[in-house]
């Protein structure tokens, strides 16, 4: 029985932590299993996470995984036949993402068809490719081409998140592109690279499997070792993180002129990758940036000198590095450039004077509700111990987690912020319309 | 990155080690999954609903959910966004968007720093077919998140300050909506279908520039009070804590207030079906989008038609999806749906797709609207698959108490009777597949449709065209600018 731990970590500000109780073992396969019942309705969520994403990929090969992952719905060799097909009539909810570091699926089900998830979910893991087909590879590039086109090429800004990877990270790095990844790199797929990656990261070593929901335990172990039991191992999973982090050097700025209505503007800084000293004060020094209209940046930008519409600081958690962004769309009349002035005269004086208490206060409850809120649903829960295992290899993570904010004080999120959004080191993308 | 691919090399090499084969060894025994047999079924209980009362007779719901230390109050208000002098569209929304800008003695700073030392959200807004003020919270700073929510409702103050700059964000916002492919699209489709009443009244630059705090002030007494109102409150709670907790602090807030207008008529279908296409030249994808007004969500047929949707494109495995998604490629996905408002029921298309694909995929759409008619009816298995995804995946729905307090509302907003949800089981239980077959056909004319498309006129108009549909070019606010 692992840790429905109740650490008295927390400090009086603290209504408490979320409490998820689980157990957690691993398949002589290498799969790794975490049970975490929650008997609220007779649902029970399958997912499962493989430790690859974009930054897996090979070069030329720009949105594979993601690409990959459509395949995954397209049937495999016990099962050859779209998975929504007898999925949905169960009333199943099911999906699939990707990022840039990692893949997920699930499916929430009825807690009677535990045994049809898990044998789904098994068969994809074990016998994807020998249903594999040109046609299917052909049509899932066509719709992913689709999806690029629907989220990132039509929409206003729909580029910005590509730029700024672009522009943060150089040529070769492993978030150099988006995880949508380029039309013609999409198109140049073969079903060799699909064979290829799914022998090289769609091994039971390299996934974790987390239950959630209303089941029996050892039901669900014994339809665990059923079907996954049954995925043979595979190599180990070699990642290839970067030698060292990237860094800016200077300060690089990018104008982008595209079809907008108004400027706007990214400033982003290379920050502590994911559960990395200084990533949770980050997070805490950009809610006190931009969280509410008590925030810093919103009260100067938005409120008192009327320059934005919007403005929002968040630190981006990847796993082996990440971005701090800043961005702000100005408002009419206004320039990109003013915002940047703006935004300076409001981190300067972070800098100097550092954030407050009452603001450290805010922060840490706008991240004690976001906790709970994570495990109300089996869905959320689900992924959240997902994340957990596949990261830190401990289900159990989520009262570390949580103590990473407790723990952190005044001095050290001021420390962060120093260190880490330097005013001379950083990209500045902007985006201007084009002249009508 | 690059030795990924020497890894693959070796993951490519031959089966696992496995001994050497003795000559008489047999073949490798093939993996046989077992069959994937259901479990005994867990039983479902629909959440209780425990009903009190503030005020004169104020009605509160309570659903219990204790398994994380939530609660979320929302009072709903039988009153719209159309619900405005002539002239002055906006200002319902307007004045919903203002509550929390200063109310009682704090200003729109210091409301949002206490919700944020309280963990604690408050929301407000106009909509269509109501409006709401809603807060949820941790358990233990119940009480003086509902003394902010008491403030907001009964105290405030209307900064005309902030009202200057509210106004001149969404006037920005507006500016941004006129080049968002898909609010576009939502645009001129509330045009085309209802003129210049009900969804089709927008706010724009100059009813904003009319509307003054005065206009908040008056309107907020006018139509806000407890009277008509009803209460919705879930989660980590009981009716005997909640009741008092908000009787002392809104229970005297119950004057009368102005009666909520008629209800809209649903707007006639039109003779013939007409795209009215928005030119967005260079677009990547084309915004299609469809509708159709059907009638009541009472009409004996409802059930059955829900089920014919779902079938039809209401769900990832239906016919418009599996073929101008998962055949054609035309799109990343292609939806149909059912939506209810104050006017009644309308079936909707939704779909993004590319390009130079635009007509193909309305032949291909319009293909599915004929087959159904004629040559491939809903079949039993098409039936029955669906009645299972809605039925089936009904108890996940009341896994948080949103989604019953929800229907709530929407019993009193959209008056359904009161076995709405309880019936709902068995309303889809009973439904034939002949009866999905005669809603269907009784409802959804591919004759008389309303598109939109918002996309490039010049790659995609004649395609559209050669298909017999009548287009109309439209401008950014629905109105016709030129077509034949």
């Amino acid at each position: 029985m692992g840790a429905a731990m109740s650490l008295l970590l927390f400090s009086a500000a603290f209504a408490g932590a979320p409490d998820v109780p689980f157990t957690a073992y691993q398949l002589d396969n290498g799969l790794k299993v975490t049970l975490a019942p929650d008997h609220t309705v007779p649902f029970v969520c399958v997912n499962v996470w493989y430790d690859v994403g974009s930054k897996d990929e090979v070069p030329g090969r720009s949105g594979f995984a993601h690409l990959f992952e459509h395949l995954m719905f397209n049937g495999s060799k016990h099962a050859d036949d779209d998975y929504f097909k007898p999925l949905q009539p169960l009333g199943a909810r099911l999906n699939g993402s990707t990022t840039l570091d990692r893949t997920n699926y699930y499916e929430c089900l009825p807690s009677e068809q535990l045994p049809l998830a898990t044998f789904l979910e098994a068969d994809r893991m074990g016998w994807l490719l020998d249903a594999l087909t040109p046609t299917k590879l052909q049509n899932q590039k066509d719709v992913v081409r689709n999806e690029r086109r629907q989220n990132y090429d039509n929409p206003p800004y729909g580029h910005a998140w590509l730029e700024l990877l672009g522009h943060a990270y150089p040529e070769g790095h492993p978030y150099h592109i988006a995880t949508i990844g380029k039309h013609e790199e999409i198109e140049a797929a073969t079903l060799e690279d699909v064979s290829g990656f799914f022998r090289t990261w769609y091994v039971p070593n390299n996934a974790s499997l987390v239950l959630t929901g209303d089941f029996d335990d050892a039901e669900a172990r014994a339809l665990v070792a059923r079907y996954f039991g049954a995925v043979p191992r595979g190599p180990a999973a070699v990642h290839h993180p970067p030698a060292a982090p990237a860094v800016f050097t200077g300060e690089e700025k990018v104008k982008v002129t595209d079809k907008v209505p108004f400027e706007k503007v990214w400033i982003a800084w290379h920050s502590p990758a994911l559960y990395a000293p200084g990533d949770a004060e980050l997070d805490l020094a950009a809610s006190a940036l931009s969280e509410g209209k008590e925030s810093r940046l919103y009260k100067a930008l938005v409120h008192d000198k009327q320059l934005a519409q919007d403005v929002t600081a968040y630190q981006g958690s990847q796993a082996w590095e990440s971005l701090f962004v800043v961005s702000a769309t100005a408002a009419s009349g206004h320039t990109g450039d003013e915002l940047v002035a703006a935004i300076d005269t409001v981190l300067a004086g972070a800098r100097k004077d550092g954030i407050t208490a009452t603001e450290l206060e805010m922060g840490r409850k706008d991240f004690e509700v976001q906790f709970f809120r994570m495990v109300s649903t089996i869905q959320g829960k689900a992924d959240i111990l997902n994340g957990y295992v596949t990261r830190t290899g401990d289900a159990g993570y989520l009262q570390k987690d949580l103590a990473r904010y407790t723990s952190t004080t005044v001095e050290s999120v001021n420390a962060a912020l120093r260190q880490w959004l330097p005013p001379d080191k950083r990209l500045v993308l902007t985006f201007v319309p084009e002249a009508k | 990155m690059r030795a990924s691919i020497l890894l693959l090399l070796l993951a490519c090499a031959p089966k696992p080690v496995a001994p050497p084969a003795a000559p008489s060894a047999p073949a490798p025994v093939e993996y046989v999954p077992a069959a994937a047999t259901p479990l005994a079924p867990r039983p479902f209980t629909l959440p209780a609903v425990a009903w009190g009362s503030i005020g004169a007779s104020t009605k509160v719901a309570v659903v219990e959910n204790h398994e994380v230390p939530f609660i979320s109050v929302s009072i709903q208000f039988p009153v719209h966004s159309t619900s405005v002098p002539k002239g002055k569209a906006g200002l319902a929304e307007a004045t919903m968007d203002m509550l929390n800008e200063g109310a009682g003695k704090r200003d729109a700073e210091a409301i949002s720093a206490e919700l944020r030392r309280l963990g604690a959200t408050l929301g407000s807004g106009a909509g269509y077919d109501g409006a709401s003020v809603s807060i949820s919270c941790l358990k233990d700073t119940l009480g003086p998140t509902l003394d902010l929510l008491a403030d907001v409702l009964l105290r405030p103050t209307f900064p005309a300050k902030e009202w200057d700059l509210r106004r001149s964000l969404w006037i920005d916002d507006l500016t941004e909506s006129r080049t968002s492919p898909t609010r576009i699209a939502d645009r001129v489709m509330a045009h085309r279908l209802w003129g210049n009443t009900y969804r089709g009244i927008e706010a724009d630059e100059g009813s904003l520039k009319g509307i003054t705090v005065n206009d908040m002030v008056a309107w907020h007494k006018a139509h806000l009070s407890l009277a008509g109102a009803l209460v919705l409150v879930g989660g980590d709670t009981t009716l005997d804590e909640i009741v008092p907790a908000l009787q002392s602090r809104l229970g005297k807030w119950d004057h009368p207030v102005a009666k909520p207008e008629e209800g809209p008529t649903a707007p006639a279908r039109p003779d013939v079906t007409t795209v009215y296409l928005y030119d967005k030249p260079g677009a990547a994808q084309s915004v299609v989008r469809a509708a159709m007004y059907l009638g009541k969500p009472t009409d004996p047929d409802f059930a059955p038609f829900m089920l014919g949707n779902m079938a039809m494109g209401g769900q990832f495995a239906s016919r418009i999806n599996l073929n101008l998604r998962e055949d054609k490629g035309y799109t990343y996905g292609a939806r149909s749906g059912v939506s209810y408002d104050r006017a009644g029921v309308s079936w909707t298309f939704d779909s993004g797709i590319h390009t130079e694909k635009t007509a193909d995929a309305l032949k291909e759409l319009f293909g599915e609207l004929k087959q159904v008619r004629d040559g491939r009816p809903f079949t039993d298995k098409e039936v029955n698959d669906a009645r299972g995804a809605l039925l089936g995946g009904w108890p996940l729905r009341f896994e948080r108490p949103d989604y019953l307090l929800g229907q709530l509302d929407a019993m009193r907003t959209y008056s359904l009777p009161d076995d709405w949800v309880t019936g709902y089981l068995d309303r889809l239980s009973r439904t034939s597949v002949a009866d999905v077959q005669k809603a269907w056909e009784a409802r959804v004319d591919a004759g008389r449709l309303t598109f939109v498309v918002v996309g490039d006129a010049g790659s995609i108009r004649s395609g559209i065209e050669q298909l017999g549909l009548r287009v109309v070019l439209v401008d950014v606010a629905g109105n016709e600018v030129g077509g034949k």
